[in-house]
């Protein structure tokens, strides 16, 4: 913990109204870190030790981000690098760690990406390959119990693809048609409870497919009419051919944060950053330049 | 995971949640029924075709069999799923793509595919039979249909019946790749209680909802194929057959001594 300057989100837009708070958050940040320092000398008793003393000596933070998912984090294999907003908040936290400015964690590539899925999220942090994983992870309580989350940088909410040809203008034309959902997703439910909350007269009818490509292509071949999913998801899917029904209706709120491992000292620095990017304006900016719906 | 296989909470939540099992159970029996009688009417078809003395049509017997023997059935099925209702519309000129009703696609699917297998059941089962057999039938003064009839046939149907019957199983089974499309069948009733739940009990109750298809199936071939072997007995005329003792026509069948 020999580093206990604190570096506040420096985005070069608001560097003005960084300023103002730079000094504010040296104190809390300071405060944060001198408050971990029990819990993560309790958690080196288990033998993890000091992460943010691991990530210095190795140089680099460990990210995992998603690698399909235009807008948060995509791989573009053409350009060999990884893009979106999650990408840039991931150098947020790594410039927080190593005490230097955004720019500079870009420049010097102070975080090495790897990609995750679902299935591999959660066990990535367990097993200490991965410091930090900002991969559309939403919040839940369950999810609490066994990682650290940061404060919500963004909150999704399902989307109802369609394609344009199906010629659907409101919701309420859905019904009695098919909805493709993921197995095992909420999907559904949250559908009905927002049919309901709307007052919208429609019973459409819900199928449940193993994967996201297979109800991307079942839609694309006409053989439902609507794909239900996290507007996320639906981005990496978005094309000429399809739209999202009545976008303005928002439902289903989740909240995405950064989880880190339970009880490390690096917890704290990732939330007081994300925290920072919020109150800055910088995470409005990003999701203004990433175009996310 | 596997712990859970015991806890009878489990197993209670399970059996309060069967209705999507039988109804899955329903679609999987009408795609069998329906497909197996599409199997079997086109697979007599085509095997009769592939012996019969017209090169056009032992061809295209041929090209039909190679290549349903030779590919997967799960691309077949999801080529049919994803092509299917544009095709449908591009041929009917409807306005949008028309859909084709699951259980239509698993009938389709699993009946084109064991078609080309039972095919060749039948082809190898008209082929088995001596063409002697023929020849000394009609020396006799049997007609062609009586040759049929009386001689080939029933011994054809002998010959066939086990490997048919395993045709009419694994037609069963392969109906669950109707999973793959949400087709509404067994396999995919269990699996989405499986995913849902998370409790392996599911795919316990999807065995021995298939076994309980299977099953019969399999005893109804072993039942006919007994009896197909038990040995033909002569037929007794009074006043024709009374002069022959009973021991004569049990050691001799065709005219072999057994």
């Amino acid at each position: 913990m020999e580093n206990a300057k604190f570096s506040g989100c420096a985005c070069p837009s608001r560097r003005a109204l960084l300023r103002a708070f730079a000094a504010t958050s040296v104190l809390v940040g300071a405060g944060a870190l001198a408050g971990c320092g029990s819990s993560s000398a309790a958690a080196s008793k288990g033998g993890s030790g000091s992460k943010l003393a691991s990530i210095k000596a190795r140089g680099a933070l460990n990210a995992g981000v998603k690698k399909d998912v235009p807008g948060y984090g995509y791989y573009d294999p053409a350009a060999r690098a990884y893009a979106g907003m999650e990408i840039d908040l991931c150098y947020q936290v790594a410039a927080a760690v190593f005490g230097v400015g955004y720019e500079e964690a870009r420049e010097r590539e102070l975080v090495a990406f790897t990609d995750v899925t679902p299935k591999t999220r959660g066990p990535l942090i367990d097993n200490d390959q991965l410091d930090i994983v900002c991969a559309t992870y939403t919040i839940t309580p369950e999810r609490r119990e066994s990682w650290d989350f940061s404060t919500a940088y963004r909150t999704d909410y399902v989307g109802l693809m369609v394609k344009r040809r199906s010629g659907f203008r409101r919701i309420a034309d859905l019904d009695g048609k098919i909805i493709g959902v993921s197995q095992g997703a909420t999907t559904q439910g949250l559908i009905e409870q927002m049919l309901a909350d709307e007052g919208i007269e429609a019973s459409p009818e819900f199928l449940a497919f193993s994967g996201y490509p297979i109800i991307k292509s079942s839609l694309d071949a006409g053989n439902i009419d609507c794909f239900a999913m996290d507007r996320s998801t639906l981005a990496g899917y978005m094309n000429e051919t399809v739209e999202l029904l009545e976008p303005e209706v928002k439902f289903g709120e989740q909240q995405y944060g950064i989880a880190t491992k339970k009880g490390s000292d690096l917890s704290a620095v990732v939330d007081r950053c994300v925290m920072d990017c919020a109150a800055s304006g910088w995470l409005d900016a990003e999701i203004e330049k990433w175009g996310l719906v | 995971m596997l712990e859970g296989l015991f806890d009878p909470k489990r197993w209670a939540l399970t059996f309060a949640n069967m209705g999507p099992f039988w109804e899955g159970f329903g679609v999987t029996l009408r795609v069998v029924a329906s497909g197996l009688a599409l199997a079997l009417l086109l697979g007599t078809l085509l095997g009769v075709f592939s012996t019969s003395r017209s090169r056009l049509l032992r061809g295209a017997a041929r090209i039909y069999v190679e290549f349903y023997q030779n590919t997967p059935l799960p691309v077949q099925v999801l080529f049919m799923y994803m092509a299917g209702p544009q095709f449908l519309q591009m041929v009917t000129g409807a306005a949008q793509p028309v859909r084709i009703a699951p259980f239509a696609l698993g009938a389709l699917g699993v009946g084109l595919y064991h078609a080309a297998y039972v095919a060749e059941v039948i082809r190898t089962g008209i082929e088995a039979v001596p063409r002697g057999q023929m020849e000394a039938a009609q020396s006799q003064g049997f007609s062609r249909v009586q040759t049929y009839a009386y001689i080939i046939l029933p011994q054809t149907f002998k010959i066939i019946l086990p490997p048919l019957c395993n045709q009419a199983l694994n037609l069963v089974k392969n109906t669950s790749v109707l999973a793959l499309v949400a087709g509404g069948d067994l396999m995919y009733r269990s699996d989405n209680f499986v995913s849902l739940y998370g409790y392996l009990q599911g795919y316990i109750v999807c065995c021995l909802m298939y076994f309980a298809i299977c099953f019969p199936i399999a005893m109804l071939g072993q039942w006919l194929e007994r009896k197909s072997k038990e040995r033909p007995r002569a037929k007794v005329i009074p006043g024709v057959t009374d002069g022959l003792d009973e021991g004569s026509t049990a050691r001799t069948v065709y005219g072999r001594e057994v």
